[in-house]
């Protein structure tokens, strides 16, 4: 009798997982395909893991923007192929990912949202001969574009964030020492590069730069020794929720100093571990984009009409707001679009050529594009420069009177 | 703010963290001198209590409610998983499948949170809706903070009492001790080895739910808790209660101490170091007796 009824809850659990993961859709969604040979476009993302909560808003924007163009009756008749391969934010599983969709047979990658996977993966892509588009932070590509000709990041340039935190820091607090803690992982240690020339740049000296665990819960003592320096202005920096909760230790050990969060509103869940002080506190701001805040933005805004119909549309399937890091693939997938469209109007049969082909003129017309808007910006790629952001797309913000609201007077032009 | 505020703020600090080891390496005690087993899906108690918690609040639950209900379906679960597949390990299983099927367990359990409760980050709100109390002109401590300090107080010394004054406690100390001895006296092991796990589930948690206010919680930091506890419990000397509370609370400040005034970047790498150094010159662990190998054990 006792074993019957170990077998029937073992039955049952296993029902439960199977109908779970049915009902949530698990594996590989693909768009439905007609007549024309399709593109395949694969997305290396953390749909789990700590970045999951950047991957899974990437992969729910790649998914209403593939359905756009297929309903629209794809690239010149061509219907585009979605496979998105979950990389669990972690630099090994990243590589399988890759090399999982290259084996499927995609035509170009994007990804990952996480600088180690991407660091990774570039040399792989290389050899493999496909055009891989990294949705990463903190400037991938600024010390070695020609030896990664494959590589294409079409996202913030990390100097622009940086620059966004400090004309912050400068016009609305005359800021006269700043600090900087930031997540101890690769983007982190990129990123604190980057920032420290910003403020040689700015005339602002950083007199604290402290490093704190992306999975970690408790900062007080790396407060505490920030706090020493006495900083006018504080940046913090991270995609992960530790981020939110730091800020939030800042505000319960009593200290009012100015804080930027770095692409805060990436996520929602990073500004639901701030408390209340991420809506309430007018002393914490953000270093924002055009997606986090569009709604606020004038109508005729290029990057704006390039968000807004995705956005409605992101808005009506999951109820939240697009946000920058939802955001961050459209100009990929952008870049892909015209590369394509301009090959197959050269050679109508493009997609029923060879794989290695298609890849190779996929790359070649990316690096020789046209400067082009998307939602973050204006992108400008050339064989010398793989790093595609010129100008645009970034914003102050802070909540106000609890709705978020724009700051252009402080907005970073490069 | 001078150093005697930065040594306060960094002692909380490490007790906050500590603590949380601490308890995680408490319920590896208690598991492990009942069955000496390793039980890997300990942390995943504390992240499940942690999630239901918050997965009900944010449903309407009011948050006692959630954390009462919370603590009853961790137990639960851990019945259901002790009665289908560690029941019978214990009886029949090698010592090593037994604890393969724990890093089994956790990863059913880490998948199914994840299928039920979706991949984002939970949180809940502080119990005690107060302002952080200040110590010093510059250090100050969450009342949230004071709620896993007494938590980790209460499963010490709950555990202690039930260990030295009840009958059960006495039962399972002679399951651990003269195991023979004790199966003569009517006492059945495999009893004793799941009341083991329904004290662990139970303060594994009760640790979730008070710690989640101040750490938020996602369903993959079991992996993470876990790893610590297993420092706390096996460094601080598994064959002794007080050994693992010890060790936890070293390891927390031991991390925020070389934080504060060596290196974040390091922190903790540095603690994890000299812990390890420990273990070489005491292998015992710190506060740990030599294990006695006799025949009545057996």
């Amino acid at each position: 009798m006792e074993r019957r009824i170990q077998v029937l809850i073992l039955v049952m659990l296993i029902s439960f997982t199977i109908g779970s993961s049915i009902l949530i859709g698990v594996g590989s969604p693909k768009a439905e395909t007609k007549g024309a040979t399709p593109l395949k476009i694969g997305y290396v993302l953390p749909i789990t893991g700590a970045g999951a909560h950047m991957g899974i808003r990437g992969d729910r924007v790649t998914r209403i923007w593939v359905e756009e163009i297929n309903k629209k009756g794809g690239l010149n008749g061509h219907p585009v192929i979605y496979t998105p391969a979950d990389d669990e934010f972690d630099v090994t599983r990243g590589v399988m990912a890759f090399r999982k969709l290259e084996t499927e047979g995609v035509h170009a990658v994007l990804g990952s949202y996480s600088v180690g996977i991407c660091q990774a993966i570039q040399p792989i892509a290389a050899n493999l001969g496909i055009p891989h588009f990294a949705t990463s932070g903190a400037g991938l590509y600024d010390e070695r574009p020609p030896q990664y000709k494959w590589g294409f990041r079409l996202n913030i340039a990390s100097e622009g964030f940086g620059g966004q935190t400090l004309e912050i820091a400068k016009l609305k607090y005359n800021a006269k020492s700043i600090a900087h803690i930031y997540a101890g992982d690769a983007f982190g240690k990129r990123w604190i590069k980057i920032y420290r020339d910003g403020c040689k740049k700015y005339g602002i000296p950083l007199v604290a730069e402290e490093s704190y665990d992306p999975l970690g819960s408790e900062f007080s003592a790396i407060i505490g020794k920030v706090r020493v320096k006495n900083p006018d202005f504080v940046e913090v920096s991270g995609s992960t929720v530790a981020g939110g909760l730091l800020i939030k230790q800042i505000r319960e050990m009593g200290w009012k100093v100015p804080i930027s969060i770095f692409v805060s509103l990436a996520s929602p869940d990073i500004l639901k571990a701030t408390g209340d002080y991420y809506y309430k506190d007018p002393g914490v701001w953000q270093a924002a984009s055009v997606p986090d805040i569009w709604r606020t933005c004038p109508k005729n805004m290029q990057e704006r009409m390039e968000v807004e119909v995705i956005a409605e549309k992101y808005f009506k399937a999951y109820g939240e707001e697009i946000s920058f890091m939802a955001a961050l693939p459209l100009p990929s997938l952008k870049a892909i679009e015209l590369a394509v469209k301009k090959a197959i109007e050269t050679d109508p049969k493009f997609l029923d050529r060879d794989t290695k082909l298609i890849r190779s003129v996929i790359r070649s017309n990316v690096e020789n594009m046209h400067p082009f808007w998307s939602v973050i910006g204006q992108f400008q790629i050339s064989p010398d420069n793989h790093n595609g952001w010129t100008k645009g797309g970034l914003i102050a913000a802070q909540f106000q009177g609890g709705k978020l609201a724009a700051f252009p007077e402080y907005a970073y032009s490069k | 703010m001078g150093l005697e505020d930065r040594i306060i703020q960094i002692i909380i600090a490490g007790l906050t963290t500590g603590s949380i080891y601490a308890i995680v390496g408490l319920l590896v005690y208690v598991v492990y001198n009942v069955t000496t087993v390793f039980d890997l899906t300990l942390g995943q108690y504390v992240m499940l209590g942690a999630m239901t918690s918050a997965a009900l609040f944010s449903r309407g639950v009011p948050l006692f409610g959630a954390i009462i209900l919370a603590v009853v379906v961790v137990i639960f679960v851990s019945a259901v998983l002790w009665f289908i597949f560690m029941r019978r390990a214990m009886q029949k299983a090698p010592h090593l499948t037994q604890i393969l099927l724990t890093v089994g367990i956790m990863i059913i359990i880490t998948g199914a949170t994840q299928l039920i409760f979706g991949i984002g980050v939970r949180m809940l709100p502080p119990f005690i809706k107060t302002e952080p109390v200040q110590i010093t002109s510059y250090s100050f401590i969450s009342p949230q903070a004071l709620l896993v300090y007494a938590t980790l107080l209460t499963a010490t010394v709950g555990i202690s009492l039930m260990y030295n004054y009840s009958m059960l406690g006495k039962a399972l100390r002679a399951i651990r001790d003269y195991p023979l001895a004790a199966r003569l006296n009517g006492i059945r092991p495999l009893n004793m080895m799941h009341l083991s796990y329904v004290i662990a589930a139970f303060t594994g948690a009760v640790t979730g739910v008070v710690m989640i206010p101040l750490t938020s919680v996602s369903f993959d930091v079991g992996y993470r808790i876990i790893v610590y506890g297993l420092v706390a419990g096996i460094v601080g000397g598994i064959t002794r209660m007080r050994g693992p509370v010890v060790a936890g609370l070293s390891l927390g400040l031991l991390e925020q101490f070389a934080g504060g005034f060596i290196s974040t970047d390091y922190m903790e790498a540095i603690a994890l170091s000299v812990f390890l150094a420990l273990l070489l010159i005491r292998p015992t662990g710190l506060l740990g007796a030599k294990e006695v190998r006799s025949e009545a054990k057996k």
